[in-house]
């Protein structure tokens, strides 16, 4: 019975052979190569429970009184957007648990991606033939921040509406089309009254789909491209030693799927995430404190913090402050980014195509540009809490954001140069002979 | 390797060096100083006042060159019995910051010292209050607190750094920050008493700013929210984004990249 099925099936699409040739793929064995599996399960589970939370979600500014179950908001005016969200936190069955997991998928999603953006940098695998594809990486993980900083912001609770108020004036600094941007993008003067229902439409539907449609091609390259591998054994420019897709790839990325869902569903059940009901709803005349954004927002929020005050007038106007740190950092450094494969194949005159990777150890300068760029990022994305560790330390704020100026330059070259001479120094004692260090030991 | 071991070993040295150097560079010459405060079995008011207090804030609390004057600010028996009931006083020494710490004296002894403030020092402003939480409404405390409170002491409680006033201390410095301490162990009577006499740098909220059902409402939703209760399970200090993203990274992805791992080794080869 499943036989005759099956033929009659590939008598009309021919699809046996095309199975047959998909099953066979054979993709090359290393954990980090699923790392950014890692990622497309977590949007898997992103999209699965996002489903869930827009049954619930009513993305409108109207007020009402709140009657809920939260005792203590009780006779507070607050928007639609907020209380649906607090009635599926502490009414609907399972909506506590759902936001949770969706919001903590979120920040794994973020983090997933950039580990697997991080292995792709320092192995190489973004040279010729895989340029379009580290550009498609690119837009993904410009598109998943879009995505997280929106739907952080939906709750329309007093720390996300801080965040919407920064990124309004963030858009107000741009100069000449500041203010005209601005009010398209939010429909009016701050807060303004679309802006929740403009997120909700680009969170939910519009960076989705893109989302998804990247995903396709950007797993669709690898296919077409294949994956790279690690030098060694057997492995060559020409060849790809692996596992064939079906069934031990198969088998190993399903466990991968359900392992991922696993640990994000502990979480989402043992760890609270965003607690709107403590944060309470966005009014415009209060701001909370300590405030930080999800952590891929941190390294803009601490741009903002570290840069000095600086009156900057061109042509007899003001360029507003917050232009330098919030638009410009963030625009040069994608279009570095975006440029790095054909920058790198510039200044070594490497125009080959490469489809074994290198080991960071064998290709310093690129390992230590790499360590340095990482360590400027992760100065910024700490100061963005500097007020939580002027706290701990007891120390006054200023002096926190003294110390963090300083390490953002202070502390890239430190770690660009200890990376260079560790690498160096791996590929010399690599060179060596064993048995040559006794003699040194010797002489000395 | 050698040069780049020398290198670092120069950096730690001028590092340490500098830290020593600012630490001890800006101390004051020392003044002498009265021994710290002990422990006694004293109930009485004036006797408790005269041996610990007087010291610092002189027989009338007029104040010395170590202490504040106790009438200036008009804050009241409600700071004093504040400044007892959280160990903030009496400090060991007038440069130890102020902090929350076992209060030294039992609650007889601070009763004791509040009625002699009250009945023998020219003490103005307002009195421990009474509370009436059956009155309260969470809801309206709920709101008085995010506008009045929550930016400084957070609308999680945890509190908060407040700046140096913009001024810029050397960078390793013993001048103390000026900070919003949490509330989690702060008491109705004490929530109410900082409220109404505004303690250190917290800002004074009268009469004329709180009705006394409005007053019961804050102290009523900071009770509720101090609670170690978290409907969303481990709430990890309530430091926001913060933890939560330290989590996303050292629980979440960190178990994923172990799991892949695990997977990513051959069984053989």
């Amino acid at each position: 019975m499943v036989r005759k099925v099956v033929t009659w099936v590939d008598d009309r699409l021919g699809a046996s052979r095309f199975t047959r040739d998909v099953l066979a793929k054979v993709f090359p064995d290393h954990w980090s190569f699923l790392l950014g599996e890692i990622a497309l399960y977590c949007f898997v589970i992103l999209v699965l429970t996002g489903v869930f939370l827009s049954f619930f979600f009513e993305p409108s500014v109207a007020e009402s009184v709140y009657r809920g179950e939260y005792e203590p908001l009780q006779g507070v005016v607050v928007s639609d957007a907020y209380r649906s969200v607090m009635d599926l936190s502490f009414e609907v069955r399972a909506g506590m648990v759902m936001r949770q997991i969706h919001h903590w998928a979120a920040l794994v999603f973020l983090a997933a991606i950039v580990v697997h953006l991080v292995r792709i940098f320092f192995t190489g695998a973004y040279r010729r033939p895989r340029e379009i594809n580290w550009m498609i990486g690119l837009t993904l993980l410009t598109l998943a921040m879009f995505n997280g900083f929106t739907g952080y912001s939906l709750p329309d609770d007093l720390l996300s509406g801080t965040g919407l108020r920064i990124a309004y004036s963030i858009a107000l600094s741009i100069p000449v089309i500041g203010t005209w941007m601005a009010f398209l993008v939010f429909g009016g003067e701050f807060p303004a009254e679309q802006i929740i229902n403009r997120l909700f439409v680009i969170h939910i539907f519009i960076i989705p789909v893109l989302i998804a449609g990247l995903l396709t091609a950007h797993m669709a390259l690898i296919w077409r491209q294949k994956h790279t591998q690690f030098p060694g054994g057997r492995r060559r420019e020409e060849n790809v030693v692996g596992e064939r897709l079906w069934p031990t790839y198969a088998a190993k990325s399903m466990g991968l799927f359900f392992g991922v869902f696993g640990i994000l569903a502990l979480l989402g059940g043992l760890v609270q995430i965003n607690p709107i009901w403590l944060y309470g709803p966005f009014k415009p005349a209060q701001v909370p404190s300590p405030a930080q954004p999800d952590w891929y927002m941190g390294w803009l929020e601490g741009a903002l913090r570290l840069f000095p005050a600086w009156e900057i007038t061109t042509f007899g106007y003001e360029i507003p402050n917050p232009f330098f740190p919030a638009v410009l950092l963030p625009g040069i450094t994608f279009t570095l980014l975006y440029l790095w494969p054909f920058l790198e194949a510039f200044f070594t005159s490497d125009h080959k195509p490469h489809h074994l990777l290198d080991r960071p150890r064998d290709r310093p300068m690129r390992t230590a540009l790499g360590t340095a760029t990482l360590s400027f990022y992760f100065i910024l994305f700490a100061a963005a809490s500097n007020d939580l560790l002027a706290k701990w330390l007891r120390v006054p704020v200023e002096n926190v954001v003294v110390a963090y100026q300083i390490l953002a330059f202070a502390l890239p070259l430190a770690t660009g140069l200890g990376t260079y001479l560790i690498a160096k120094s791996l590929t010399k004692r690599e060179a060596e002979p064993p048995g040559a260090a006794p003699e040194t030991a010797r002489t000395s | 390797m050698k040069v780049f071991m020398t290198a670092i070993a120069v950096v730690v040295a001028v590092g340490a060096g500098i830290i020593v150097w600012n630490a001890y560079s800006d101390r004051p010459a020392e003044p002498w100083l009265p021994p710290a405060v002990v422990r006694s079995d004293s109930t009485d008011g004036k006797t408790l006042y005269m041996r610990d207090c007087a010291w610092c804030h002189g027989a009338e609390a007029q104040g010395t060159g170590r202490g504040p004057n106790l009438t200036e600010r008009a804050n009241g028996t409600a700071h004093i019995d504040y400044v007892l009931s959280t160990g903030r006083m009496p400090l060991d020494s007038p440069d130890q910051p102020m902090q929350r710490r076992t209060p030294i004296y039992t609650q007889e002894q601070i009763d004791a010292l509040v009625q002699y403030a009250e009945q023998q020092l020219p003490i103005t402003g307002p009195a421990v209050p009474e509370l009436n939480t059956t009155e309260a409404d969470l809801g309206l405390g709920n709101q008085l607190y995010q506008v009045n409170c929550a930016a400084c002491h957070a609308s999680t409680g945890i509190g908060g750094a407040l700046g140096g006033g913009g001024e810029s201390l050397p960078l390793i410095s013993r001048k103390a920050a000026i900070l919003a301490p949490d509330l989690f162990e702060a008491t109705p009577k004490e929530v109410a008493e900082a409220i109404l006499a505004g303690p250190g740098t917290m800002p004074v909220f009268g009469p004329e700013t709180f009705t006394q059902r409005e007053l019961d409402s804050i102290v009523d939703y900071v009770g509720r929210l101090t609670e170690p209760h978290n409907p969303g399970g481990w709430s990890m200090g309530r430091t926001g984004p913060w933890s939560e993203g330290a989590a996303a990274w050292l629980i979440g992805l960190t178990l994923m990249i172990i799991l892949i791992m695990w997977i990513g080794t051959r069984s053989t080869e």
